[in-house]
């Protein structure tokens, strides 16, 4: 989550947020929804899955602009994660090999499992039988092994 | 026949010739006779070339029939302008002529190179179109009799040879069963047509003359399972002069094939067949394009897309796709021409990684402009003494300039107090200070081509400018505008702009060094003149002087005397 500041004495952020601005705005109002989202007729753990899908997805965005189409200013990225705009360890994550499309940080983290291992989602899905449908439950991910 | 042959063509059609009917009404059966000639064929105007009359017997029966084939796709043919090439909806072409409103079955000879050019570059085209038409019948078929089979690409030949041949002799056996049908027909002929709808469409070889014809109006008529048996019978003892043209209609047909045409077809699926009416070039044509279209110029295609509708570099993919609205990139036909949602992305993310770049360029291209100029400038309007800071921010709290980021609420509150002080000043003394300011300005600046609109920043970003009523200082500063002298020469110019100033004085020197010589030159012939002058006036008084000394000496004693006298002397 973006710190919340008051307009009061706020440094005015780098060169170049205007023209992501909206896009965040909408991340952040997406995020809102799905906090204040009911929770009826639910699985325990699927509330949880919207909040890691946009905080997943507002991370990827700002880590294609900078990364992939070099499109926003060091500054302005280092500003980004500061405010908690991205994640800045899930990114750092993704630029290992094999965790190009990690879905959160929780599906990897063996030692919560019961079994030591990593989520089922981290399975190619080359690996899966045929036609299995899996979703996992951290965080609703539904596969993101790099081969996939 | 090995392949089917699909081309089907009456006996009579080569009595047909030409006919320049407009306005036919239709359903005048009687009109048309079996093989006669020269009769105006209904086609109307160009949207209603009642179809297939011209090709099956001319009968009465078929006249409704003909009614169903309107013209599709409109073709023009360069330099033959006032011709178009029209297709129908079952495949048939007539030229039609915009402006006389003449339409032909037959090409008439002058207009034929067009129409064989026009073949030559859209005949793979068209091929590819009609027999994708076919194959999607033949596949429906074979589910149909075989009830399992789906199309597979990647069907081995072996399978879809064997398919092949049994659709084929699916087919035959439907000839077959259709002539005895046809037969029949010819008794019973308004029973019948109801069911006929469908095989209206009969190809004319014999007509037209051209062969890619056939390739797409077998495909109408394998579908309709219609009386083609009488048909086939009939045509190898009519056409045997085009009997090898024909074969180069797609007969040789795969699964895979099938399925390749079909994947081509999508884009012209897509369209609403309803839309035809006069104007389908576009959407047939690409979609017929589609297909020939290399990788390149698909993605520069997609690209162009994209620099079309304004799409914003930093916008999400998941967002641009998402997108329902009409204005969405989604529904451009330009959208398709790549061929998977991946492609798209990776063109996407190029596209947009270079647009960032340009943009970012540009933007440091352009001069910056100091954010105090919109601030003070709004202060100038709206600042009052009556107001304290927190008042005047409460008030003002939605204006753009109020909450403009490049400008820190603590820089705005410190020029409003001190703009707001400086109002309280005697106007004396604002006045002075204003021209202070105007006279810091160096010349270069602020000279006497300075209009108010583009007064530099220097005194825009200055507070003491806004502290006098606008239209007092307005006139300040003119005043002073008028008192200055033009602008200095300019050192620090770019380099384009002082090659041109050189450039500039380099010809002013020519002009000047050209016009000095002249002035040399002319200035050489007054003195030269003046000379002249000079010699002849002294000749002039020479010989004045010469008269007048001789009649000074002149006497009484005669002209004799002086001239004796001057002998002697």
């Amino acid at each position: 989550m973006p710190k919340i500041t008051s307009s009061k004495g706020r440094k005015a952020p780098p060169e170049g947020f205007d023209d992501i601005e909206d896009t965040l705005l909408e991340f952040s109002n997406s995020m809102k929804d799905a906090n204040e989202a009911s929770h009826e007729g639910k699985k325990k753990h699927e509330m949880q899955w919207p909040i890691f899908q946009i905080s997943h997805q507002r991370s990827r965005y700002i880590y294609d602009l900078y990364y992939e189409k070099e499109a926003i200013s060091r500054p302005l990225y280092d500003w980004l994660l500061k405010n908690g705009y991205a994640d800045a360890t899930l990114i750092a994550k993704w630029k290992k090999q094999g965790y190009e499309k990690l879905c959160c940080l929780r599906c990897i983290q063996t030692k919560e499992t019961n079994f030591n291992s990593t989520c089922i989602c981290r399975v190619p899905r080359e690996q899966l039988k045929e036609d299995q449908e899996i979703q996992c439950v951290s965080c609703g991910c539904r596969g993101c092994a790099s081969s996939d | 026949m090995e392949s089917p042959n699909k081309r089907f063509k009456a006996a009579h059609e080569q009595l047909e010739s030409e006919f320049v009917a407009l306005d036919v009404d239709e359903d005048e059966g009687g009109r048309y006779g079996y093989g006669e000639d020269s009769i105006p064929q209904n086609d109307t105007t160009v949207n209603a070339p009642s179809g297939p009359r011209a090709q099956h017997h001319r009968d009465a029966r078929f006249d409704r029939r003909n009614a169903q084939d309107r013209p599709k796709s409109k073709h023009a043919l360069p330099g033959y302008e006032p011709w178009v090439l029209v297709k129908t909806k079952f495949g048939r072409r007539f030229v039609h002529n915009v402006e006389t409103k003449e339409s032909f079955w037959h090409v008439p000879s002058d207009v034929w190179p067009a129409v064989k050019e026009f073949d030559a570059w859209e005949k793979a085209q068209t091929e590819k179109d009609a027999n994708a038409k076919w194959a999607e019948d033949e596949l429906q078929k074979m589910r149909d009799s075989s009830n399992a089979e789906v199309v597979n690409s990647k069907a081995d030949g072996e399978e879809s040879r064997s398919r092949r041949r049994r659709s084929e002799s699916l087919q035959r056996e439907d000839e077959e069963a259709m002539m005895a049908e046809m037969h029949a027909e010819a008794e019973h002929a308004e029973e019948q047509d109801a069911k006929q709808v469908l095989k209206t469409v009969e190809p004319e070889a014999g007509e037209f003359g051209y062969d890619s014809e056939g390739s797409f109006e077998y495909v109408e008529v394998t579908d309709s399972e219609g009386e083609e048996g009488d048909e086939k019978a009939d045509q190898p003892a009519d056409d045997e002069g085009e009997a090898p043209l024909q074969d180069e209609g797609p007969v040789e047909f795969g699964e895979d094939d099938i399925a390749y045409q079909l994947a081509a077809m999508g884009e012209d699926y897509g369209l609403d067949p309803g839309e035809y009416g006069d104007e389908p070039e576009e959407g047939w044509e690409e979609g017929a394009e589609g297909l020939a279209i290399s990788d390149e110029d698909a993605a520069n295609l997609f690209r162009d897309l994209l620099d079309d509708y304004r799409i914003s570099p930093f916008t999400p993919w998941e967002k641009l796709i998402a997108d329902e609205s009409d204005t969405s990139i989604v529904h451009d036909d330009r959208y398709t021409v790549l061929p998977s949602m991946k492609a798209r992305q990776d063109v996407w993310s190029q596209w947009a990684k270079d647009k960032a770049a340009q943009l970012k360029e540009e933007r440091a291209q352009m001069e910056k402009k100091d954010p105090r100029i919109p601030y003070l400038a709004f202060l100038a309007e709206k600042a009052t003494p009556k107001l304290y800071w927190p008042e005047f921010k409460r008030k003002y709290k939605r204006d753009s300039e109020m909450n403009d980021r490049k400008l820190s609420d603590k820089d705005r509150e410190r020029l409003y107090r001190d703009h707001i002080n400086r109002l309280k000043l005697p106007e004396s003394t604002r006045k002075a200070d204003l021209m202070v300011l105007l006279k810091s300005v160096p010349l270069r600046d602020l000279n006497n081509t300075t209009t108010l609109d583009t007064l530099p920043q220097q005194l825009l970003t200055h507070l003491h400018l806004i502290s006098l009523l606008t239209a007092v200082r307005d006139k300040v500063v003119v005043q002073h505008i008028r008192t200055l002298a033009s602008a200095p020469e300019i050192g620090d110019m770019s380099a384009e702009l002082r090659e041109e100033g050189e450039r500039k004085r380099a010809e002013k020197r020519k002009r000047e060094d050209a016009l000095a010589a002249r002035q040399r030159q002319v200035d050489e012939e007054r003195r030269k003149a003046e000379k002249e002058e000079r010699f002849a006036k002294r000749g002039l008084l020479e010989e004045e002087r010469l008269v007048r000394e001789a009649t000074r000496n002149v006497g009484n004693r005669g002209l004799m005397a002086q001239l004796g006298g001057e002998g002697d002397g």
